[in-house]
């Protein structure tokens, strides 16, 4: 290695400025190219988390829950069959006949109602039991209720509360009959429960 | 006290030696760093590379009949059973915790400190007190249950019919008497506050007595009775002979309230006996 410097002085020097030259222009560009890839992340990352953040409002074509939910016509009960749990819109289908599950009398003429299962109390899912007596919560005689597994909130098949600490009857979703028998539930659309549930049934024909 | 406290005098610990003493840092916090490091990548790398087999467990549309807090909170679910959420969950509890801790601000009277049952009538007041706490409280419950009306009904035949229909459990006074509309929605506000919700806005008087009204006058009227009982008949006679009795009953109370709610409630939290309770996973068509 000495005598190879030895062998060619002229040419050293300027090959090792040129050296140290190029070695400072990388490292330069080593520390731009951090510069920007530090700032590309953080871009990058505060973008997506705003990207997340902003698409809680994309409430323009919800599906699913919160969008409006079809409803085939066979999973339709009859009237006054047992209400039919629709998965895919959180919700009870109840077909009511007559005056069935107005317990507290303000006037129902029967329909279909949907029911939004979570519990107006403390929101567990509400089930269906069709065998509860209705004797053990005041109305004897009245068999099948909704009854909270959470605190025991017992609800009729409009959703009527008669018993437990929740504070109203259980929500509705806005629902439409189709032309083909179908139904549309808004499941976006809930309305908090009232005295007046019954009323809010909808008449089919289907 | 003075002489008692020099005539024992207590023995000074003596000085150690270094090399009989263990480096706690950095040996041993050290290994400790790296064991929680360790511990940390692995399942961090884990839950990364492996979903937890949770299946239904995780599936928020399944809930279990009937659905339990932890045992020792069976107590709070037991309560919320019977009144306002807000009121069951947060404000009964915290008041209360805040008169326990009163309680030496309430019985500054330093005789007979640390000793049990320390005033003449402390036996008979926590065993009466207990009595009452237990007796109460499971009466309570069964009456909120339905459970009152309906062995009167099935046992001895006795039924009020619809009349007394409201005098079933705390819920039947709101749905089974006639109350005229406008208790239903009393306006108390003089002017319309529109951030308020509605229900806050229009006092629903037959909810209100049902959800707060009663809970809080059986809540704080039944042990001020109790204490009032037991000082006319000259069992309370110091305020500590009164916190005796208070805190007996809350004892019995309390583990009344998470035995019930442990060992007695099935489904729907139906009241039940222990061995019919039965819990469903709640998956639907398999209940």
């Amino acid at each position: 290695m000495a005598q190879a410097e030895q062998s060619s002085p002229a040419a050293r020097p300027a090959g090792r400025i040129e050296r140290a030259r190029q070695t400072e222009a990388r490292k330069i560009a080593r520390r731009s190219f951090l510069r920007v890839s530090v700032f590309a992340g953080l871009t990058l990352s505060v973008g997506a988390m705003v990207a997340g953040f902003l698409g809680f409002f994309n409430r323009l074509k919800p599906t699913g829950f919160g969008g409006v939910v079809t409803v085939p016509r066979v999973s339709v009960p009859a009237p006054g069959a047992e209400p039919s749990r629709i998965s895919g819109g959180k919700f009870w289908l109840s077909n009511l006949q007559g005056a069935e599950g107005d317990v507290l009398g303000v006037g129902g003429t029967g329909g279909l109602l949907a029911l939004y299962w979570k519990c107006p109390h403390l929101g567990c899912t509400v089930p269906w039991n069709p065998s509860f007596n209705g004797a053990a919560v005041n109305f004897p005689g009245v068999t099948g209720w909704f009854r909270c597994p959470c605190h025991g909130s017992t609800y009729s098949r409009a959703g009527i509360r008669v018993y437990g600490p929740a504070p109203r009857p259980m929500d509705t979703m806005a629902l439409s009959v189709n032309g083909d028998g179908s139904l549309s539930v808004n499941t976006g659309k809930i309305t908090g429960g009232g005295a007046d549930n019954p009323l809010r049934a909808v008449p089919y024909n289907g | 006290m003075a002489t008692a406290v020099v005539a024992r005098p207590v023995a000074r610990p003596q000085s150690r030696n270094r090399d009989e003493e263990v480096l706690v840092w950095p040996d041993l916090v050290f290994i400790e760093f790296i064991a929680a490091m360790v511990f940390t990548i692995t399942l961090f790398a884990l839950s990364a590379l492996m979903n937890a087999p949770l299946l239904d467990q995780a599936n928020a549309d399944v809930t279990p009949n009937p659905s339990k807090a932890p045992w020792y909170l069976l107590n709070l679910q037991e309560l919320l059973l019977h009144m306002n959420a807000g009121m069951a969950g947060v404000i009964v509890p915290t008041i209360w915790l805040v008169i326990m801790g009163a309680f030496p601000y309430f019985d500054r009277d330093h005789e007979g400190q640390g000793v049990w049952f320390g005033t003449e009538g402390a036996v008979r007041l926590t065993v009466v007190g207990s009595l009452v706490g237990f007796i109460g409280t499971w009466g309570l419950i069964l009456w909120d249950s339905g459970k009152i009306a309906f062995f009167l009904n099935d046992w001895f035949g006795l039924s009020g019919g619809d009349t007394f229909r409201f005098l079933e459990n705390v819920r039947s006074i709101q749905n089974q008497l006639p109350w005229p509309e406008w208790s239903r929605s009393i306006t108390y506000l003089p002017f319309n506050l529109k951030i308020l919700d509605q229900g806050f806005q229009h006092l629903d008087f037959p909810a209100w007595l049902v959800e707060q009204g009663i809970p809080t006058a059986v809540l704080v009227g039944l042990p001020a009775l109790m204490i009032y009982a037991m000082w006319k008949l000259g069992w309370v006679v110091t305020r500590r002979d009164a916190l005796i009795a208070l805190f007996s009953g809350f004892i019995a109370a309390y583990g009344v309230l998470t035995l019930t709610g442990t060992a007695f409630r099935g489904q729907g939290q139906e009241l039940v006996f222990p061995w019919e309770l039965k819990v469903s996973e709640g998956i639907p068509g398999q209940e």
